[in-house]
């Protein structure tokens, strides 16, 4: 016999109450002398042996009819007939891997409960079904695959325990993984236990964009088909082929980086699954919590709709953007978030390698509120005024033809870009193209690839010539807008005399090339910031300039789009449920300590690294989509708001058929563990056991009567 | 009159029954009376009553005047004051010392006060009164009309008293005390017993049919205690026996009460019944009624029936 429910066996002590009483009421017994012996004895005597042995039944019964509901309460669950025969006729123990998946579209919710419900009830019975000498264990197919039951064992109390307390997570999942997990579970196993046939249940949706990988990805073939020589393999889906879905799959800022009154575009991206043709949707975009715009959509099977919406902020700090969609099947995936991070003005360091050679730039910047640009405050210093700036206070530093930086230099650069501060270098014809060799060791791995934190390296001089932009098809946001204006309002026909050769790196992009084929503006990513590298100067001033792109009226928004784009990866990085979210603290907040509320608002330390001159904070693995806000314990009180959205891979609901895993797997075993004839059928007694408890209380009543008549 | 220990004397309840009497129904035939003429001139005798004439009867004491009218023979019945003889037979057994709850005296002490203020009763008027301790063989205190007597007999039935403990006696039934005691009662005498007849019925009976025989007029004062009769127990309770012949018991009080009652009903009525076949008189008396009221109460109906006229 098995208990569902053992935790309850321990109500079988109740029947020792009785004979408790029975013992506390001979303790508590009265002592009295007494003279009339002849009649008690006689009166024992009457009654007879008959009663005495009546009552000692009495207790017999009560104490049974206890311990019978104790056990009915406990769950039940005996072997039967069957059972008899495979013991007489003893087959081998059989293995069972059960992997669940619990990634975010098992949420999906059909018929009153979800995907991960009914893959756990089908676990379960599985469970149930078995012999009682089969082994188990129990997987997790998640984005980080975990074995929550990860030694055999017939204890299948403890494997339902465990199959129950496994609960979806909003992430995407690594079936790759998961099958070397298994694979190396299976290798342990069969050196611990005597199982010599494993079954391996796959219970999933067997969502198309994450199975897909297994069948396209050979080495995941190659470990599945590994997996099938060792084992016998199943997959059974879970839930039904249609399962329509409505996703929000992007939503994206024009800028993360804002100031105060400029009106920013955000793209909201929807997308529909199979919903059998076009739905109507109502769609909102949320600020703060607040709703500030609802729209009514037309939803497309299987087509992406871009809604823009418009969004002035009026105050600055951190502002949580999201946009969401009514409820459906599957709501992890209505919503998603971005951050704007809104300044009273952007804060723009100009490093002038010459006096008024950083006149051009601070006159194309903003200086007052814009509904379109970002305003700027700016500072003008020389070089060596550099040391004894601060640079963690401003959101852009520029670098106009200056000659040379020094090792320190080319570091506090790095940790101010990797912080997400953005660097624009522009060249000219002060500049020592030795002196622009970052050392490597500023280099972290996140610096714009191999090399140093430029996005390019510096080869040689070009040649006097006449040379022009080519804006390589407006391919890229800095120079896109320029795209429907004659001659690229002015940038292609921007005057170029001479520039500096070159190399970008294999990160890089460029954003503008030359028509003598060489790069012009280069960017890359270093940490969290970026870094723009013009190969020319910006500044016609000398005698012989190098070219006249300040006097041209393409500049202005040139270098306003540069900037942008510059400072819209500032903190922009969007992060995914699962990933372990990482930045580096700005050097005035070197030694604070860190702590991070989640979407949940728990509150939690976030450790920190020193390495290489930076601390580095590390939060995660982030396990739930939302705002996360990393706070600093710092008189400034400065913080930074993260987002941590779902993989809308999950969100494609279509399924791939089951059964090409199983023709890629091999055989199914013979018997198929959703319809197996059960090796021992099982019976519940709790049936009985309340019969059992009826029949026992009528019989004490009757014994408790006929007692007191005798 | 010597003083009388307050222990087993109140007093007032023998004023109460100072104008009672209590004697013997039938004449007692003492060795004092009618078998040699009373050299005392003006020695009071009372004449009590006419019975039938028996053969065997002393010719002498015939009515011949009843014989002239009714030509039937009647025997005149004499009291004499002197001829009174009085034996109290006071049960000292184990079960005596019982004692229940809102009860002042055990059956003993009870019984030791119905005894003595009979035994006053006789003395008031001149008789001699003998004690026995029934439960313990070798206790007797012989007749006596001495002013002493009563002093002697309450200090021996104080000096006796069963202790509270179980199994306190000595083991000997009320049937062998009376059978030991019977040799003594050689002439006919009124014999009070006071005892709760804790006994083997039919030994109990023969040793008082063997008294009877011996023309001992018996008086049985059967003392009760009500918690023995009730048995008011709900709970488990531990019995532990007084007498060392009966073993001691854990009942369940609840279950046996219907029938320890009804055992105890039984018993009565027997010995009633039996008394009543035996013509002896039979007294049931509860130790929480006062001893006052319950010797008035039988005095009265006892001197009613003697005085009843053939």
């Amino acid at each position: 016999m098995e208990f569902l429910h053992w935790q309850l066996l321990p109500l079988a002590a109740g029947a020792l109450i009785p004979w408790l009483i029975y013992l506390w009421r001979r303790r508590q017994r009265q002592s009295i002398a007494w003279g009339a012996m002849q009649f008690v004895l006689a009166a024992v005597a009457e009654r007879g042996s008959t009663a005495v042995r009546i009552e000692w039944l009495l207790l017999v019964v009560r104490s049974l009819w206890i311990l019978a509901l104790a056990l009915a309460a406990a769950g039940p669950v005996l072997r039967g007939k069957t059972s008899a025969v495979v013991a007489a006729a003893p087959t081998p123990a059989r293995g069972w891997i059960l992997v669940l998946d619990m990634t975010l579209s098992m949420n999906y919710r059909e018929q009153g409960t979800t995907l991960a419900v009914q893959a756990q009830q089908q676990a379960r019975h599985i469970v149930e079904r078995a012999a009682s000498h089969d082994q188990f264990l129990v997987v997790s197919l998640e984005r980080r695959p975990r074995a929550v039951v990860d030694e055999p064992t017939s204890n299948r109390t403890r494997v339902a325990a465990a199959i129950d307390a496994l609960v979806p997570t909003q992430a995407a999942g690594d079936v790759a993984a998961t099958i070397d997990l298994v694979e190396a579970l299976v290798g342990r196993a069969a050196r611990q236990s005597d199982v010599k046939q494993w079954h391996v249940v796959w219970l999933s949706d067997f969502q198309s964009v994450v199975w897909q990988t297994v069948l396209d990805t050979g080495a995941a073939q190659d470990a599945l088909a590994k997996l099938s020589a060792a084992t016998a393999q199943q997959f059974l889906a879970v839930g039904s082929p249609a399962r329509p879905n409505e996703a929000i799959v992007g939503i994206h800022p024009a800028t993360a980086l804002a100031t105060v009154g400029q009106e920013i575009p955000v793209a909201v991206h929807v997308r529909g699954y199979q919903l059998g043709g076009d739905r109507q949707s109502s769609i909102e975009l949320v600020v703060d919590e607040q709703v500030v715009e609802r729209r009514t959509i037309r939803v497309t099977d299987g087509r992406e709709r871009v809604e823009v919406f418009s969004y002035r902020p009026s105050r600055s700090g951190w502002h949580d953007l999201s946009a969401r969609l009514g409820p459906d099947a599957l709501e992890l995936d209505n919503r998603r978030w971005t951050v704007l991070d809104v300044r009273p003005q952007l804060e723009v360091l100009c490093i002038a390698g010459r006096p008024g050679e950083a006149d051009p730039i601070v006159a194309a910047l903003p200086t007052e509120p814009d509904n379109e640009l970002m305003h700027a405050a700016t500072t003008v210093i020389s070089p060596a005024a550099l040391e004894r700036t601060a640079l963690d206070r401003f959101d852009c530093v520029i670098s106009a033809n200056v000659p040379r930086y020094s090792t320190e230099d080319w570091r506090r650069f790095a940790r101010f870009v990797e912080a997400g501060g953005g660097l624009l270098v522009l060249l000219g014809n002060a500049v020592d193209l030795a002196g622009y060799a970052p050392p490597r060791e500023t280099n972290g791995a996140a610096a714009g690839g191999v090399g140093g934190l430029l996005p390019a390296e510096l080869v040689e001089l070009a040649p006097w010539g006449d040379y022009q932009f080519d804006p390589l098809d407006y391919a890229h946001p800095i120079v896109a807008p320029f795209r429907d204006f004659r001659q690229g309002a002015g940038l292609r026909d921007t005057p170029i005399w001479r520039y500096v050769r070159l190399q970008p790196r294999p990160t890089s992009e460029t954003v503008l090339g030359l028509d003598s084929g060489g790069a012009a503006l280069v960017v890359g990513r270093a940490g969290e910031g970026r870094v723009a590298l013009l190969a020319t100067s910006s500044s016609s001033g000398d005698q012989r300039p190098w070219t006249a792109l300040d006097a041209w009226w393409s500049f202005v928004p040139l270098v306003n789009e540069t900037i942008g784009w510059l400072v819209a990866g500032h903190d922009a990085r969007e992060w995914l449920v699962g990933d372990v979210a990482e930045g580096v603290s700005p050097s005035t907040m070197f030694a604070a300590a860190l702590t991070a509320v989640g979407p949940d608002g728990s509150s939690r330390a976030v450790p920190t690294r020193i390495a290489d001159g930076t601390s580095r904070w590390r939060l995660g693995p982030l396990d739930r989509a939302g705002v996360y806000r990393v706070q600093w314990r710092d008189p400034s009180g400065r913080s930074l708001h993260r987002t941590a959205n779902v993989d809308s891979i999950e969100s494609d609901t279509r399924s791939i058929d089951a059964a090409r895993f199983a023709a890629a797997a091999g055989p199914p075993p013979d018997e198929p563990a959703a319809n197996a004839a059960p090796s021992g059928d099982h019976q519940p007694l709790y049936s009985p056991l309340l019969l059992v408890v009826l029949i026992l209380m009528l019989a004490e009543v009757g014994l408790g009567r006929w007692l007191a008549r005798l | 009159m010597p003083v009388l220990p307050e222990r087993y004397f109140d007093p007032r309840m023998l004023s109460r029954l100072e104008g009672l009497d209590f004697r013997p129904r039938r004449p007692v035939d003492g060795w004092w009376a009618g078998d040699q003429p009373s050299r005392g001139v003006g020695a009071a005798i009372e004449f009590l009553e006419h019975r039938a004439y028996a053969p065997g009867d002393d010719l002498r004491r015939v009515d011949w005047k009843v014989f002239g009218r009714t030509d039937k023979l009647y025997v005149r019945q004499h009291e004499s004051q002197r001829d009174v003889r009085a034996t109290f037979l006071i049960d000292a057994s184990g079960s005596m010392a019982f004692r229940g709850s809102g009860t002042g005296d055990s059956k003993y002490d009870y019984a030791a006060r119905l005894g003595l203020a009979l035994a006053w009763l006789v003395r008031h008027r001149g008789g001699s009164v003998a004690l026995g301790l029934l439960g313990r063989a070798e206790t007797w205190l012989p007749w006596a009309a001495s002013s002493q007597q009563l002093v002697m007999m309450s200090q021996m039935l104080a000096d006796h008293a069963p202790p509270v403990q179980p199994g306190g006696d000595n083991g000997t039934t009320i049937g062998d005390s009376l059978a030991a005691l019977a040799p003594r009662l050689t002439s006919p005498a009124l014999v009070v017993i006071a005892s709760d007849l804790f006994d083997e019925p039919s030994h109990l009976n023969q040793s008082l049919a063997r008294l009877a025989a011996q023309r001992q007029e018996l008086v049985l004062l059967h003392v009760c205690d009500r918690q023995e009769i009730e048995f008011p127990f709900q709970n488990v309770v531990h019995l532990e026996s007084l007498e060392r012949a009966m073993p001691s018991r854990t009942v369940d009080a609840a279950r046996i009460a219907n029938a320890y009652r009804t055992q105890v009903r039984q018993f009565l009525a027997a010995r009633r019944a039996w008394c009543e076949r035996q013509s002896i008189d039979y007294v049931p008396i509860m130790t929480d009624e006062p001893v006052g009221d319950v010797l008035a109460g039988y005095l009265i109906a006892r001197n009613h029936l003697i005085r009843s006229p053939v």
